[in-house]
């Protein structure tokens, strides 16, 4: 009898014990949470209640998956800097899930997956894969499809307040049927970037246009953007002591030189046809599309990459690297030339991507004055002499969760949790601070970021405006980015070098998406797979309206107008 | 008879014709293989490439002799200093250099076949120093991490602003980390093994595995586009039917 009321008690004590170390458990992961959300997670456009019913919902739902390491890779950016130190290290404490989230080139992301596509070897448990992609991820069969995840398997690993409505980005990363195939994590545009207090000084003004005829200011056209960099490097050359230039780019033959072009530059010249988000028929990369079928990229196809509105695209790039930019730009690639703005020695560039915002807005640099507000501004791009009413106006990049079938089904959910939890309303709008590169209309329109627009250069005057529709990614016409992406810095490269020209480039360019898009038509065999329109005498296709355009002989003149005027071009 | 005679003739003619066909298909067969055959190169890097009694071994040796016979592609392998390699490489006609880690200032210049060695880094401890608090790459940032020249890996940390101690010979990190002068070790998984092994120095497992390198064969632009795809299709195949995991598995 003794002994078992020993027992009993022995029971009743390690209960208690057992209890109060859960609760004690409790305690301390209620404290941890509070105090991730009252040092880190601020500002919120949530109620710390509401962020602290989240961040419970993530603890409980990623329990089953604590034995899991999940590996991620990303973009060299400092939206994603910013997730693989601080919200990984969080994102572990709170729920147990160690993230190993790697950051690394654009071009070894999408090698990485390509790896995993082709070998079926699991080599990450989630990419953020450029929205870019979904012309292949629609057709491939290899991409998990997002929508039909979230109501099925993945629906206990869904948070519920995710309130995919509120995100700005998802049309780029959808299929044309509207099935969502990638969840944005940042995005961000393709713009003008100016120098606003050279453009305002009276001495500067006075000699424009005295050269020119018309004031110095934004512009709205290539004719204008040439007589600008012009302007500064000819005639103006030294300001403050320092040799200036009135145009940055960059030339070296590697992948970068690609997105240079591939990222809608053609679009701006007026390559494509008119219709959001890409353009129909005939899309920014000057391919044509039947249905949802690519039917040619070059001119005797109905395709326009090697029309006479994608040879001057590339001719003005080609142009004013060799007239305007520094001596150096030439044999720079993309990472090379983004560090050049800093230096304070550059007047306009009109190919820009404000991912940059947050290290060109660094206190002590020479483009910022002392009260921490930018000597420069963003504004819309310059349009080409091709470009009309209804095209889209420039490049976004949405660079978004994208999970592989071949990935084991339980490392998908852990890692989905990760994914959601750096895009939830309890950090989202706290990363959009820090990395400039906003996913949610409720961060876009919320105080915070009114308060710090001043300070930002246009950025959230951008992503306010309707300009954030009209900015848009490769679309879904494109139907393997990866293999016909290589094409552009192989053949554009040695236009740049002056091996070739830049009409053979094209020519040659145009032929190898033919070619490429022949063979997919063998190997994807689904109702959107490439079928090649037959070859025709050209000037059949550039006799009809729309893209492919016929060569014109009359530009208009060179206009510019003031900044504020400019920036309602987005709305 | 004489009926008979002509077809001995005949019987004669035809199989003169028949060697004849014969010797020529073998002679244009042996100038076909002589075609393909690609000249390797590589570099030492114990386990994956080294001699041992004049023979060539290691992972990466096992690796190519089954990816080229599977591909029905005839290879030479020599081996030579790494920079020297890749030189060599881009200037020589139907070469290639392995294993190589995929880069945008190297990709212009070759032809490529990916991934022929999927290598995960870590940052290493002797088993003694292991210290288990590494949970984002941010928390080495402190810390001086040992590579060695050339280290694609090493780079990526300096590009990170983190502070990486360079060694021309990798081996000499295990020494380092044992002395106390380095706090970690950036290597890959099988070279930590296998400098463990041989230099009798017991290791952590990796305290974070930060990094995942896609090691690549990089030949040069002039290779015939039928071997690189035969190869980069036999590659694939290894990966699908296990065989490459079978390989790897033998030096984990």
């Amino acid at each position: 009898m003794l002994v078992y009321v020993f027992s009993v008690l022995l029971l009743l004590s390690s209960v208690c014990v057992a209890q109060s170390n859960a609760s004690s458990t409790q305690t301390d992961w209620q404290a941890l949470a509070e105090h991730y959300i009252d040092k880190e997670f601020q500002p919120s456009t949530i109620s710390k209640e509401q962020q602290l019913k989240e961040l419970k919902w993530f603890a409980q739902a990623a329990k089953p998956y604590q034995d899991i390491q999940v590996r991620v890779v990303s973009e060299r950016i400092d939206t994603h800097f910013y997730e693989s130190d601080t919200l990984a290290k969080a994102f572990y404490k709170l729920t147990g899930i160690h993230v190993i989230h790697e950051v690394t080139g654009e071009d070894d992301v999408i090698k990485k997956m390509q790896a995993q596509i082709a070998t079926g070897k699991s080599l990450y448990d989630a990419y953020v894969n450029d929205s870019d992609l979904i012309g292949y991820h629609i057709r491939a069969d290899v991409t998990l499809r997002l929508d039909t995840f979230m109501k099925q398997e993945g629906l206990e690993v869904t948070l519920p307040t995710l309130d995919l409505q509120d995100f700005i980005g998802l049309s780029f990363t959808s299929s044309p049927e509207g099935h969502l195939y990638q969840l944005p994590d940042q995005q961000f545009a393709n713009l003008y970037w100016y120098r606003a207090d050279w453009f305002a000084r009276p001495e500067l003004q006075k000699k424009f246009f005295k050269i020119y005829g018309y004031r110095l200011d934004v512009p709205l056209n290539w004719q204008a953007y040439e007589d600008i960099a012009e302007f500064f490097t000819l005639h103006v050359r030294e300001l403050d002591g320092q040799r200036v230039w009135g145009h940055m780019d960059y030339g070296k033959r590697d992948p970068s030189l690609g997105w240079r072009i591939s990222d809608a530059w053609l679009s701006l010249a007026g390559t494509g046809d008119k219709g959001l988000p890409n353009g129909v028929p005939v899309d920014d990369w000057g391919i044509r599309v039947e249905g949802c079928r690519p039917a040619g990229a070059s001119v005797s196809r109905g395709g326009a990459l090697n029309s006479p509105a994608a040879i001057y695209a590339v001719e003005k790039y080609v142009e004013w690297l060799d007239k305007y930019a520094p001596p150096r730009a030439k044999t720079m690639n993309f990472t090379e030339a983004g560090n050049w703005l800093v230096k304070g020695n550059i007047a306009q560039q009109i190919w820009w991507y404000s991912a940059f915002t947050a290290a060109l807005t660094q206190p002590g640099t020479p483009i910022v004055e002392e009260d921490g507000t930018p000597k420069w501004r963003m504004a819309p791009s310059p349009k080409g002499a091709y470009w009309e009413e209804g095209m889209k106006l420039g490049y976004q990049d949405a660079g978004s969760w994208t999970f592989l079938k071949s990935t084991p089904i339980r490392r998908i959910k852990a890692a989905w949790l990760y994914a959601q939890f750096l895009v939830s309303k309890t950090v989202s709008l706290k990363k959009s601070l820090v990395g400039l590169t906003p996913i949610r209309l409720s961060d876009i329109e919320s105080d915070a970021f009114t308060l710090k627009a001043k300070k930002l250069g246009g950025l959230v005057e951008f992503y306010r405006s309707k300009g954030r529709n009209y900015w848009t990614p490769t679309g879904s016409n494109v139907p393997d980015y990866t293999r016909l992406s290589n094409f552009w810095w192989q053949h554009i490269g040695k236009a740049v070098s002056g091996k070739i020209s830049v009409t053979t480039a094209m020519n040659r360019l145009a032929n190898s998406f033919d070619q490429t898009l022949d063979e997919m038509s063998q190997e994807q065999i689904n109702t959107c797979s490439p079928r090649l329109n037959p070859q025709t005498n050209p000037a059949d296709w550039l006799n009809k309206p729309g893209a492919p355009k016929a060569a014109k002989t009359n530009f208009p003149p060179p206009k510019t107008v003031p900044y504020e005027e400019a920036i309602h071009a987005w709305n | 008879m004489r009926g008979i005679r002509s077809r001995r003739q005949l019987w004669r003619v035809y199989t003169f014709f028949v060697a004849l066909a014969a010797v020529l298909l073998s002679v244009d067969a042996l100038a076909t293989e002589n075609k393909h055959t690609i000249g390797l190169v590589s570099f030492v890097n114990a386990p994956y490439i080294f001699e041992k009694d004049s023979e060539q071994k290691g992972l990466m040796n096992q690796i190519i002799s089954r990816l080229f016979k599977r591909a029905k592609v005839n290879y030479t392998l020599q081996l030579m200093p790494k920079k020297r390699a890749l030189l060599y490489t881009e200037q020589t006609d139907n070469t290639c250099v392995l294993p190589i880690a995929r880069n945008q200032e190297r990709e212009a210049k070759f032809v490529w076949i990916s991934p022929v060695l999927i290598s995960v880094i870590g940052l290493y401890q002797t088993a003694e120093q292991a210290n288990k608090s590494l949970i984002t790459l941010a928390d080495a940032q402190d810390y001086r991490i040992g590579s060695h020249l050339g280290s694609a890996s090493g780079l990526y940390l300096e590009e990170l602003a983190f502070k990486v101690d360079y060694v021309p010979l990798n081996s000499a990190n295990i020494y380092k980390l044992k002395a106390g002068r380095i706090d970690y070790w950036e290597s890959d998984r099988l070279t930590a093994k296998y400098l463990s092994q041989e230099t009798n120095i017991k290791l952590s497992h990796s305290q974070l595995d930060f990094f995942t390198h896609l090691q690549a064969i990089a030949c040069s632009l002039s290779t015939p586009e039928s071997s690189v795809r035969a190869i980069r299709e036999s590659l694939y195949e290894m990966y699908h039917d296990g065989s490459m995991e079978k390989l790897v598995q033998e030096y984990r």
